[in-house]
Order: structure tokens, then sequence, then C-alpha cells
């Protein structure tokens, strides 16, 4: 796997990096139909992502960077090219399997948190454990103590609407993080934020991510926030340099 | 399942006023079929209860394939002598009237019986010289109900005349059967009173100890021979099964349609919910919500909003069943003077709950599998790439649904043709109707759009509040869909129904014209289902007529029932003189075929025997098989058009004497039919009789054929509350769905009244097309039914259009779905902007 790669900021030393690789997306190509227009987004993008290890990937609005973070998450498929999580093909899986994946071994952040307005936080925190069939007081316990890392003891019985907008972005994060993933796929996580919340929420999902030893993808337009990572791709036209 | 819970179950409590309608919804829908279930269980549950009374010990019972006394006194004494039997029990069982001397009629059962009837209930220390010494001028012993609907001077009807109830002895044991409505008299008086020579309804048979009845059942039935059944004791007998077996099917059939549109109502709800919650169900499979997971989680949220519209239909049906109820009792009374009370039973409860899931559930799965193949990425990050729901003006499904329709009103038109007499004929008319009316149901749709493009040029909606509503209704395809479908369902079953009504009246004078052109007819009772009501005209009053003035010749006509093998309900005519005069389809005239002593038949029971002119069958008589000959085969609408009619001589050979069930009087020579109608209404012969000349026999057909309709009225009025729930539930779903969209209106300049009169433009609009959508659908209906008509009710209708109960119906409508557009409009217009646009 040879992702095409300009490092930009370096906090690892060159050597062999023999930690597993977690992510490996092979030779993608993605294009949208709107209104019968057929859009191409990404033209053979490739990256890897190891474990423990923090990759950001820059470039303008409508680069493509969301759409490679989504096909790294399976949430859609390539037309053409490869997604492997752990060495296993999310082609191969179907939609149920790669769900599954999702669940456990994939934690998402995105830009606009959505989190579920109907459920308080604790619930919020805790849903990927309960698709799983964890027992409710089990996942509820898991969430409370996640929750107290990211800083949000005491707050998990409010509803998302009684939360400010770092506090969401917290709350998302734990929900990322609650059950055990090798990998975090980060969307423009402090997009709506301002910059002083901005700054504390990637500290702390940058602090969260390196404490688990998980990989994460970062996609960011911000080159301050992408600085955070150890390694930062630039998406332009729809490939990665 | 916890995640099941929070993620969908919990958005039922989150959206009580959703939950709510989608519940009101279901529960609409279900009401119809409870309606017709606890009508059908009422049916059984009271027959039951009267068969059981009035067999007390009795295992088995005899009744004949006729009607009217048809099970000849021979057959007693050969079962008396059968091995097993411990007592045998003769009874008369018919229904008359008692009237009150002001004008009101009851029916009531009368029963027939002697001493033997103590082997049945235990000594009641009945005397048989008394019984046998008893006086056809003695009065009945009668339920109390019988006496309170008499009054105090009050008389039965009897096929002789009235008698006086004066001096009646009001029995407290009789009470308890048919709600009290019920006389006895002596076996024998009865048998003279309701012109029953040595003839009896049935034979109650008590087994000796130890015999077993079903054994018994299979000696007896050798015993009692081709023309009667043994029964046991509580089951139906032959008129009752009619009832449940041609009203009920059609009821239910009305009732499905109500609970398609309810279905209909639900997967529109469901459909628009979760167009709502696209975002969070996206986000569910975002964090590992597998599309099993989501379809289940939808399909749960729609089998609890199932059970609870189950259990509220049920709550309504029970209500709604009142008038179906009155509607089978109208029919059973006249057929066995058994009067129905409302009996829900478990089942009926159980299988309304299950209607409701299954229904709800069955609704949800379209849009359950939608929501499990979400664009999962689109929604998270854009939601203007998910579908649009909108409909397009597609020329092509138009003109295909068009072409449905038209050629399948051709094809019904050649399957109807000539009585539908060929083999192939009843089918593919079947088959035609059925395409007719899947296409109206899809054309209505497909020509919307066109329309609302037509409304979008008018003047009137270029700007302000009513462009945004033309617009919406064209960007929101479906929802216009479903609520037009709702309000044009309402309204085409109206017009449809307006038009039929008129169709019959012209078929009715057909009939009466066909029966007593230049005649009048003299009758005591109603001319349509009357004929088990022992209530005649009295011979003495039949004299009386023949000597009056004017008159030419009287002639009297039977009219009798059989159960025949393999078909059901047989009519049986006879005329003295000259016989009806129907639309011959094959073979001979009525008048030769007669006289040849040969038979007209209907084309049902042609159909159903697959007979032609010229064929022989045969008919189990009362005095053994008769041989028949088909002279024609004619459009008569007697009894769904399986019907014989005869000669007076062979229906004597067939069935024995009978009283006439009426006379057609012949004006003699230099009197007319209008002075001859004054002469005998001026004689004051009996207060009951009717004297009627054709267009009057035409106006009473077309009274008794209205009941007929009442199921579909109780429909037409059903529908239109469906069309209420369904706007003011998609309205307050499109409310919310477009929150942030009114925001947006509000924050750029329209004030709070103008987005409430958005929504009632909307509203409007609604009402005028699917006022349109019945217009069409109707004309299309009504065409279909018409060409059905002569093989599913033996009636001919023609098409005629009658425009009244559209435009009534159309505005009921639209009052309906403006007063549903209420609360929308009126929460639209208390939108706070600020609010609204930080929704997203």
């Amino acid at each position: 796997m040879a992702a095409t790669s300009t490092a930009r900021a370096r906090r690892r030393p060159l050597q062999a990096d023999t930690r597993p690789t977690v992510l490996e997306v092979d030779a993608v190509e993605h294009i949208y139909e709107l209104g019968g227009r057929v859009v191409p987004v990404l033209r053979g993008a490739s990256l890897a992502v190891r474990r423990g290890e923090i990759v950001a990937v820059v470039g303008r609005s409508g680069s493509g960077k969301s759409t490679l973070l989504h096909l790294a998450g399976g949430l859609a498929m390539p037309q053409r090219g490869e997604v492997r999580i752990e060495g296993t093909p999310l082609s191969a899986m179907g939609s149920r399997n790669r769900a599954i994946a999702r669940r456990r071994q994939m934690g998402f952040v995105f830009q606009a948190f959505h989190l579920l307005p109907g459920l308080d936080v604790i619930d919020n925190v805790s849903m990927p454990l309960l698709l799983d069939g964890v027992r409710r007081s089990v996942a509820r316990a898991k969430a409370r103590s996640v929750l107290a890392d990211v800083g949000l003891y005491g707050r998990g019985d409010h509803l998302p609407s009684e939360l400010s907008g770092g506090e969401l972005q917290r709350a998302a994060i734990a929900r990322a993080l609650v059950a055990d993933p090798i990998l975090v796929l980060a969307d423009e996580p402090t997009g709506n934020l301002d910059s002083a919340t901005a700054d504390d929420v990637i500290n702390l999902v940058v602090s969260r991510v390196r404490d688990a030893g998980v990989g994460m993808l970062l996609v960011t337009h911000d080159s301050v926030i992408a600085d955070h990572a150890d390694r930062v791709l630039t998406m332009a036209d729809g490939v990665l340099a | 399942m916890n995640a099941l819970r929070l993620m969908h179950l919990r958005q039922l409590r989150r959206q009580p006023v959703r939950a709510a309608l989608a519940i009101l919804a279901i529960g609409a829908g279900v009401t119809l079929t409870v309606a017709v279930l606890v009508a059908r269980s009422s049916l059984d549950q009271s027959l039951t209860a009267y068969n059981s009374e009035i067999g007390g010990n009795a295992a088995l019972r005899i009744i004949s394939r006729y009607d009217h006394g048809g099970v000849d006194g021979s057959v007693l004494d050969a079962v008396e002598r059968t091995d097993g039997v411990q007592a045998a029990v003769p009874l008369v069982m018919t229904v008359s009237q008692v009237n009150d001397r002001h004008g009101h009629d009851e029916l009531v059962a009368v029963v027939g019986a002697d001493c033997r009837a103590q082997a049945l209930f235990g000594a009641a220390g009945c005397d048989p010289n008394a019984v046998a010494t008893a006086k056809d001028t003695d009065p009945p012993v009668i339920g109390s109900a019988v006496r309170a609907a008499a009054g105090p001077d009050g008389v039965l009807r009897t096929d002789v005349g009235d008698r006086t109830l004066d001096h009646a002895t009001v029995s407290s044991d009789l009470s308890r059967f048919n709600r009290g409505l019920v006389a006895v008299y002596p076996l024998s008086v009865s048998q003279s009173l309701f012109a029953r020579p040595n003839g009896l309804d049935a034979i109650y048979i008590v087994p000796k100890p130890g015999v077993s009845p079903d054994a018994l059942k299979a000696t007896l039935a050798g015993v009692a021979g081709p023309s009667n059944k043994v029964l046991d004791a509580s089951d139906s007998s032959n008129v009752v099964a009619y009832v449940s077996s041609q009203l009920v099917p059609l009821m239910l059939l009305v009732s499905l349609f109500g609970l398609a549109v309810g279905g209909q109502l639900v997967f529109n709800t469901m459909t628009l919910s979760l167009e709502e919650r696209r975002r969070e169900l996206a986000i569910e499979s975002a964090i590992g919500g597998t599309p099993r997971t989501v379809t289940f989680g939808v399909l749960a949220e729609a089998a609890v909003l199932g059970v609870a519209g189950g259990v509220v239909g049920i709550g309504m049906g029970l209500i709604a069943a009142r008038p179906f109820v009155d509607n089978l009792s109208t029919y059973s009374e006249q057929a066995a003077g058994l009067h129905l009370a409302v009996h829900p039973t478990a089942s009926s409860v159980i299988i309304g709950i299950a209607i409701g899931l299954i229904a709800s559930i069955a609704a949800a799965i379209v849009p359950a599998r939608r929501a499990a193949r979400l664009d999962i990425a689109g929604e998270l990050v854009d939601r203007s790439r998910r579908n649009d729901a909108s409909v397009k003006v597609n020329l092509w499904r138009a003109a295909l649904y068009a072409t449905m329709c038209t050629a399948g009103l051709l094809l019904a038109w050649r399957g109807s043709r000539d009585g539908g007499l060929e083999p192939w004929q009843p089918p593919a008319l079947y088959v035609a109707v059925l395409v007719t009316w899947l296409g109206s149901f899809r054309l209505t749709p497909a020509i919307t759009p066109f329309i609302v493009r037509m409304i979008e040029k008018l003047r009137g909606f270029q700007r302000g509040p009513a462009r945004v509503a033309v617009s919406n209704l064209l960007s929101e395809g479906r929802r216009t869909l479903v609520v037009v479908t709702a309000v044009g369902s309402a309204v085409g079953v109206a017009f449809t129904l307006g038009s039929v009504l008129p169709g019959m009246q012209q078929g009715a004078g057909g009939v009466a014209n066909a029966n007593s052109a230049g005649r009048l007819t003299i009758l005591t009772l109603t001319p349509n289902n009357t004929g088990a009501i022992d209530a005649k005209v009295a011979p003495a009053t039949q004299a009386a007529i023949a000597q009056m003035p004017g008159v030419g010749r009287v002639d009297r006509y039977y009219w009798a029932s059989i159960d025949y093998p393999g078909v059901g309900p047989v009519g049986l005519s006879a005329n003295e003189g000259q016989p009806a005069h129907y639309t011959v389809f094959r073979g001979a005239d009525p008048d030769t075929a007669i006289a040849r002593g040969e038979v007209m038949i209907g084309p049902g029971l042609a159909r159903s025997l697959d007979l032609h002119p010229g064929s022989r069958f045969e008919v189990p008589g009362r005095f053994g098989p008769v041989p028949m000959v088909v002279g024609g085969i004619w459009d008569s609408p007697d009894n769904l058009g399986r019907s014989i009619t005869m000669a007076a001589s062979l229906r004597d050979q067939l069935i024995g004497p009978r009283p006439a069930s009426g006379l057609l009087v012949t004006p003699g020579p230099g009197a007319t039919v209008e002075q001859l109608e004054s002469t005998i209404k001026d004689a004051h012969l009996a207060d009951n009789l009717k004297v009627w000349n054709s267009e009057e026999l035409a106006a009473a057909y077309t009274d008794s054929y209205k009941a007929f309709l009442d199921p579909f009225w109780l429909l037409a009025r059903g529908l239109l509350v469906v069309a209420f729930i369904a706007t003011t539930s998609t309205l307050l779903l499109a409310a919310v769905k477009r929150r942030s969209e009114h925001g947006l209106l509000a924050a750029v300049g329209m004030p709070p009244g103008d987005l409430g009169r958005m929504v009632l433009v909307e509203a409007g609009l609604f009402g005028v097309l699917g006022t349109f959508s019945g217009f069409v659908g109707g004309i299309i209906g009504l065409a279909g039914f018409c060409f059905a008509s002569q093989i599913l009710t033996g009636l001919s209708i023609p098409f005629s259009l009658h425009f009244g109960p559209l435009f009534l119906y159309g505005a009921l409508a639209t009052l309906c779905v403006l007063a549903g557009a209420a609360l929308p409009a009126w929460r639209t217009s208390q939108l706070d902007p600020v609010v609204a646009l930080r929704y997203e």
C-alpha cells in the first residue's frame, strides 16, 4: 500500500513503521450524478492510516474530502478502488456487516455533531453499544465513564438542545470512542465552533485518540487544525497529494 | 432491543400528534371491518340463540329445502317410526306482522306446536284435547314484546286475514324467545292460518338415550328425502344462510375498501414521518445501525401504531356496527322474524387487532425499506441531494392508465353482453372490472399533476400565499396524491352511488313494466324480499276484488324459494295468466315456453347449472323429483338472476298449494287502470292492502333497492372522516417537515396570517382536486358497476350520470379538508422564525 502523500508535519522520526494498518484506501474513484450531470469527485485517491496515527486531509470545499471520509467509513461505496479495514475489504462485506464494522471498529465525529435530538446525552453516547446488544446498564456505565473523560461529567441527563456547541462536539467525541474503536473518522470536527472552543475540542479529540492508541482520519479545511496530525495530505480535484 | 426502544418506540412519545393521527387513520380503516365482523357475529349469535331456545332438548332437526312449510306431514310419520328417535316434534315456524291499528307493523316470529313440544321443554301442563279442539279464531299465546307492539287493539296478520290479539295470553316464558317478539298457536291452527295444509317447517328430534346424533342424522337423511335436510338443532336455516352468504361478503368488500384507504393513510403517515427523520436514521446507520435494525425499528413502530389503531378501531367498530346489524336485521326479520341485537365476540376483537397490526405493518414495509436504503453520506452532509418526493408530470403514464381503463371497460361490456351466458364471460367481466378500477385508481393520480399545472397558470395563483401553496402541491407530489386519493374516494363513491340509484330506478321501472304494464298489482307487503312473510292477501279480499265493477280478470302470482343443491337459494315463480316479459337472451319467448310446459330461467341459474334452451334438469320437489325443460333464458332479476318461472300447474306439482304472493288485476272492457285503482282503494278492503300501478310498483321496488345501498352510503360517510384525518395528518406532518422553509418565508417577509392562509389554500386545492378525481373515478366506477350489475345483482342498470351527489360530497369533502387544515394552519401561523430557522 503506497499512499501518495506530502508530509507537512511529522512528529515521528523517519523509520520503518511497524504499527498495523487499520485503514487502507486504495485508488478509489467516485462520481456523483446531480441533475443528470456526472460529477467526478475522487479520481484514484489512496492513503493508509496505522494504529495510533493521525492523518489529516486538507483541501478546499468540494475537493472530495468528505466523500473520501464517507467511503473510508463505508457510508458509501466507491465505483472503483478498494477500502480495507484491518485488511478486510469493505466491498466484501454486505451492508449489514459494514454497519457492524462501523459500530465496533470505527467512530465518527461530524461537523454538525449529529446527536439524536430526542435522546439525552448518555443515551446518545451509549447508542453504538446498545446497537451491538450490550445491556443498557453496562452501556450507560461505559458512556458515563467516557463522558467524564471528555469533560462532560454530570451532563449525561441533558438533551442535546441544552448543550453548547463545544459540549455537543465533546459528546460526539465520546460517542465515537465509547465502543473502543480502532479508527476514528472526523469530518471538520471544529467547523461549527469558535476558535477558542475549536482549539479545546481538537486538543481533546487528539489526546483521547492518542491515549487510546487508535488511528484517526481527520478531514478539515483548517491548516491549524491539520497541524495536530502526524501526516497531512492535500486533496485537490479528487486526487490526494 | 434497547436501541430499538430508544431510536424508534420513543419517537411515538416524542411525536404524540403524529402517533395519534396514525392510530386514528388505522383505527378508521379497521372500524368498518370490525363493524361488519360484529354484524356477522350478531347474526350468528342471535340465530344460534333462537334455534337453541326453540330446539330445547332436541339434537337434530329436519327442515325443507323449500320455504313455507315445505316438510310434508308424511315425513313426520316416517321419522317417528325411525329407530333411535325418542321424540319427533312437528313445528310450524313462520314470520308475520303485528299491527297496532295505527299504521305501525312489527315483524314477529310465529310458532305452531302441539303437546309433543313438551319433549323439548319438559312438561308444561299441555292439554291435548284443548289443542285438538282449538279454533282458527282463538288468540295465540304471545311474548310481552308482541303485546307492546300490538297495543290494546292490535292484530296479528295471517294468510287468511287479521286476527285480534285482544284476549291473547302473554307468557313470560315466551319473552326470552326473540326478545319476546313471538306468537304461538296450536299446530293445526297455525297450518290453517298460514296456509300450510299438511305442511311443516321443522321437525325437531330428540334421540333415544345412548343413540349417537351423528348416526341418527345419517339414518334420517334417507328418511327425509332429497327435498329436506337434516341439521343439528342449532344450525342456521336456508334464508338466514342466504343473508350471511350474500350480504355479509358484500359488506366485507365495502369494509376492505375502507381498510385499503386507511392503510394508504398509514403508508402516508409513515412515509412523511420517516422523511422528517431522515437525518436521524442516517445517524443511526452511521454509528452502526444495520439496514435490518432500521427496517425492524420502523416496522416495530408501525406494529405499535397498528395494535393501538386496532383497539381504537374496535371501539369505533362497535358503535358503527349498529347500522350494519340493523341492515342485516331487516333481512333476517323478513326471512324468519328474527330480530338481531349487537353481539360482539372475542374473535371479532382479536381479528380487529390483527387487521390493524397487519395493515399497519404492510403499509410500513415500503417506507421501512426506503429508510434502510437511505443515502447515509448524502443525508449527513447535504440534504438537498436526497430524492425529491415530487411526482413528475408524465404524459405516457397518464395515457397508459387511460388506455387500461378504456380497454377494461370494453372488455367489461363484451363480458356482460347478452346476459353473460358464455362460460368465458363472467371471469372476463370480473377481470375487466378489476383492471378498470385499478386503472382508475392510478389514472386520477397520474392526471393530477396536469391539473395542478393548469391551476398554477391561473391569475389568482401567481403571487402571495396561493403561489407558494400551489408550488407545494407540485413539490410534495406524494403527499398531494395521498390526500387527493382520500378525498376522491369519498366523492367518487358518493357520485357513483348517486348515479346508481337513479339507474336502479330505471331498472326497477323495467321490472315493474315487465310484470304489470296495463295492470294493477295488489299486495299486502312490499314487493322485494318479503316472500317469507305470511301476511298475504286474504282469500276473502281476493274474492271481493274479483267481484268489483271494472275488473276484467284477476291473476294470482306465486313466489317460493328452494335451497337448490349445489347452487343455493333459487327463486320459483308462477303466474296465472300472462307471465312477465323480460328481455329474452336465448330460447323461446315466455308465453310460448310456458304454454309448452317448459320453464324460463334467469341467467344466474343458467350459468350455475350450465343450462341452455332445451336443457333438461330435475328439481327436488315436496312430493318427489320434478323434471323440467328450459324454454328460454331471460333477464329476470329475481334472486340475483337465479330463478325459475313456470306455469302454476307445474308449481302445484312441485310444492303443492300456496297462498298467492299478490294479485295482478286487469281492467275489464271500458275501464282504465286509473279508474280501477280508485275503485279498489275506495273500497277499503284491508288496511294493509297496497294497490299499485306500474309506476308506483317501480317506486316500491326502488325503495327496497335503496336498503341494498345502505352499507355503501355508510362507506361514503366513513370515507369523509378518513379524508378529514388524512388532511390533518399530512398537513401537520408537512408543517413539521417544512418548518425551516416556513421560517425562511417568515424571515423574508411573509406575515403570519399569510403563512396560515397558504396552508388553507393548499387544503382548498386538495378539495378541488379530490372532487375532480372523484368525478373521473366515479364515471369509470359507475360504468364498471353497470356492466357488472346484471351478473352480480341480477338487475340490469342503465348508465346515467347524476351530478347532485358529486357537488354535494365535493363541497362536504372540501369543508372536511378545510376543517382538517385549520389546526395545521394555525400552528404554521404561530411559527417563531428564529426557532424554525435553527431547527435544521
